[in-house]
């Protein structure tokens, strides 16, 4: 029977029959409100529950705040972040604590099951729903962990920072703590200091090169282990846009492994550490008294034997035996010839002025934290005066050195360092003037006169014009300099006809060797640093062989000068100079 | 009241409601699908920044310095540099062209071709070479 049949019925009602209509359609009407109710209900709960479980399931892979990758100059993946699992147990879950235990140990290694069996008991009587077992676990134990199917085992992706590099340029990359935090160089300052707003790019270029870094780890390690030193600094600065190509301080370490590495290892000497530079500073008090415009450079000076100030005797390692002109005084470095330079140009006032122009009386304002200040005296006697002028009586770190030499070698314009790598198509904007042309143009002479004949002529490289100034300081210790300590060190800038890059080299504490001829002087342990340093990059730069009419111009300003037949020619070497052979 | 209609009403909500499920279902799967896109996009990238990370350290400094001395390379020297204002505009037409093939230490030959250097003030001699 249908329900049209039923509803079709026209025959006169019989109560019956009606009744068990009624009955009929209310049995209906259940049945349709049931089926409703079913569907509402089956649209309402089903997929609602579904797509409700659904949301959470794109596990977040990416849910930690990445450091930005590091790369150097040209691209070079220096630092990145590379997700590892890392290994962790729910002890509520972990039925037999020995089991998971050992097994635990066998897979991952390094763990001592009876150590960690306690943990889980004493973490599950604590009724803590989360321990640690192992941070960066490498993939293979993750897969073995995850085949042995122990219960309670919770596997943590986190982001791990990576140095491929290994050793290159640690002290500026710095390391990360075991959460991904900086603690030093670059890391550092990305967490709490200059470069914080950056901590949020993608990638951030530095300034470093990093073929001139391995160049440069290269040559000076050479030395560090040949001389036997306590430490070593190396950096290469560009001098026209003060971007650091390459800084490294030996004892170094690897970034990977920074947070086991010795404080001597971890010491960043180069900006880190404020020394009394000795006669590299002669570069800066030579400016200052030819800048004064009272010295010039051929003027000629008495040398005594021993210059009196007061109570203070000041000597020269080799006594000239005849006057000097000021561009001798540098090349031949004079202690005595240089103090008496500083006094005929005015003493304490310029010489302050000089330095002051220069910055050296600030800490330089790298990226980076770990950056010296420098230690200056009070008050400026005539006897501090003549010291600072040869570089003792002030300590200031060899970044700020770099700086100033850079400043005045450069174009005379205020060069400051950085450790970011500057966009193409930035314009270079001149700092503030701190030398005169003239002053540059007789400092770049006198640096080329130091290394063809003068104490720097290990420095010299065919093809390239490269000027400098040698440094030998003694080092202070208890009441006084310390007997046989030294810091032997070197200055140069290339090419200078046009100068581009400036190259220091300082080694602390070098024991005398044969191959240094017996002695420790910066001439013999750094200036040869720098030479092959310069020898090996400056190819690699692109910087093209100096220019010989330039080097024509100098040595005939040199014979101009040259007192009659008293200093040998230096002939075979400045033959040697010439790019076309 | 007239059964029919409501019967009928009765009936397409049944069928509206199957179809309102079945929709939700697939837009529930397409979710997962996406999810699962999702997690495999992150896992590659995952897998790039290793590798990039890999490549960076085959090509670190102690491990080029050893292979570029089994290669036979050596450090470039300034003296290899020629301003192209001392060549004499000559030789750089006689080898305009030629092939040079080199073997290097792998054992792998590659050949080498000169750049001609135009020259217009010079006359061209007919002989001096093919120009590519």
């Amino acid at each position: 029977m249908s329900w049209s049949a039923l509803d079709a019925s026209l025959e006169p009602p019989d109560p019956a029959l009606s009744r068990g209509r009624r009955r009929l359609v209310l049995v209906g009407v259940l049945f349709v409100a049931l089926f409703a109710g079913l569907g509402l209900r089956l649209l309402h709960l089903a997929p609602e529950e579904r797509t409700a479980e659904a949301a959470p399931e794109p596990a977040p892979v990416e849910p930690l705040r990445r450091r930005p990758d590091l790369l150097d100059r040209r691209g070079e993946l220096l630092a990145t972040d590379v997700p590892v699992p890392s290994l962790a147990v729910d002890p509520l879950q972990v039925g037999d604590p020995r089991r998971t235990a050992e097994r635990l140990a066998r897979i991952v290694g390094g763990i001592d099951p009876s150590v960690l069996e306690r943990r889980l008991v004493k973490a599950k009587a604590a009724g803590r729903r989360f321990e640690w077992v192992a941070h960066r676990v490498s993939p293979a134990a993750e897969r073995a962990v995850l085949e042995a199917g122990l219960p309670g085992i919770v596997l943590r992706t986190s982001e791990h920072r990576v140095y491929p590099k290994g050793h290159a340029a640690a002290h500026l990359l710095g390391f990360v703590d075991i959460d991904n935090r900086g603690l030093a160089g670059v890391e550092h300052a990305l967490d709490h200091g200059r470069l914080s707003a950056l901590r949020d790019a993608r990638e951030i270029a530095l300034s470093l090169d990093l073929r001139v870094q391995e160049a440069l780890r290269d040559e000076l390690g050479r030395a560090f282990r040949e001389f036997r030193a306590i430490g070593a600094c190396g950096l290469v600065l560009d001098v026209r846009t003060g971007e650091l190509l390459g800084l490294v301080s030996l004892p170094d370490f690897d970034s990977n492994l920074g947070g086991g590495a010795r404080p001597e290892q971890r010491k960043n000497r180069c900006t880190g550490g404020s020394y009394e530079l000795g006669s590299l500073f002669k570069v800066l008090s030579h400016a200052a008294a030819l800048d004064s415009g009272r010295v010039r450079v051929g003027q000629r000076f008495e040398i005594p034997p021993a210059l009196r100030i007061g109570r203070h005797t000041i000597r020269d390692v080799h006594p000239a035996r005849r006057p000097f002109t000021a561009a001798e005084i540098f090349s031949h470095s004079s202690n005595i010839g240089t103090a008496q330079m500083v006094f005929a140009a005015g003493g304490a006032e310029p010489l302050r002025a000089m330095l002051g122009r220069l910055g050296l009386f600030e800490r330089a304002p790298l990226e980076i934290l770990e950056i010296a200040r420098p230690q200056v005296q009070k008050s400026w006697p005539d006897v501090v005066t003549a010291t600072v002028s040869f570089g003792h009586g002030i300590a200031v770190s060899p970044l700020r050195f770099a700086e100033a030499v850079a400043s005045l070698v450069g174009d005379g314009t205020l060069v400051r360092a950085t450790l970011l790598k500057r966009p193409h198509d930035a314009a270079i904007e001149p700092g503030p003037r701190v030398a005169s042309r003239r002053t540059v143009e007789d400092l770049r002479w006198m640096m080329w006169l130091t290394v063809a004949d003068g104490t720097a002529k290990k420095a010299a490289v065919p093809g390239y014009l490269v000027g400098g100034k040698t440094g030998t300081a003694d080092k202070p210790g208890r009441g006084g300099y310390r007997r046989g300590a030294v810091l032997a060190s070197f200055v140069g800038v290339f090419p200078l006809d046009a100068p581009r890059y400036l190259v220091l080299a300082i080694v602390d504490e070098p024991k005398a060797t044969a191959a240094s001829g017996g002695t420790r002087y910066g001439g013999q342990v750094a200036a040869p640093v720098v030479g092959s340093v310069i020898a090996r990059i400056g190819p690699l730069l692109g910087v093209p062989p100096s220019d010989p009419a330039v080097e024509a111009r100098y040595k005939e300003r040199w014979s101009a000068m040259r007192p009659t037949a008293a200093v040998a020619t230096g002939g075979p070497r400045l033959a040697a100079l010439d790019p076309r052979r | 009241m007239s059964l029919r209609p409501a019967i009928l009403t009765g009936i397409a909500a049944l069928f509206a409601a199957m179809g309102v499920f079945e929709l939700k279902r697939l837009v529930h799967e397409r979710e997962r699908e996406l999810a699962r896109l999702e997690r495999a996009i992150a896992e590659e990238k995952a897998r790039i920044r290793t590798l990039r990370a890999d490549l960076a350290w085959l090509g670190r400094p102690e491990r080029l310095v050893t292979q570029a001395r089994q290669l036979g390379l050596e450090p470039a020297r300034i003296d290899r540099f020629v301003r192209t204002d001392d060549l004499p505009d000559a030789v750089a037409l006689a080898f305009a062209g030629r092939s040079l093939t080199v073997e290097l230490a792998a054992g792998e030959a590659i050949e080498l071709r000169f750049k001609p250097i135009l020259a217009p003030a010079l006359p061209l001699r007919p002989s001096g070479g093919t120009r590519p």
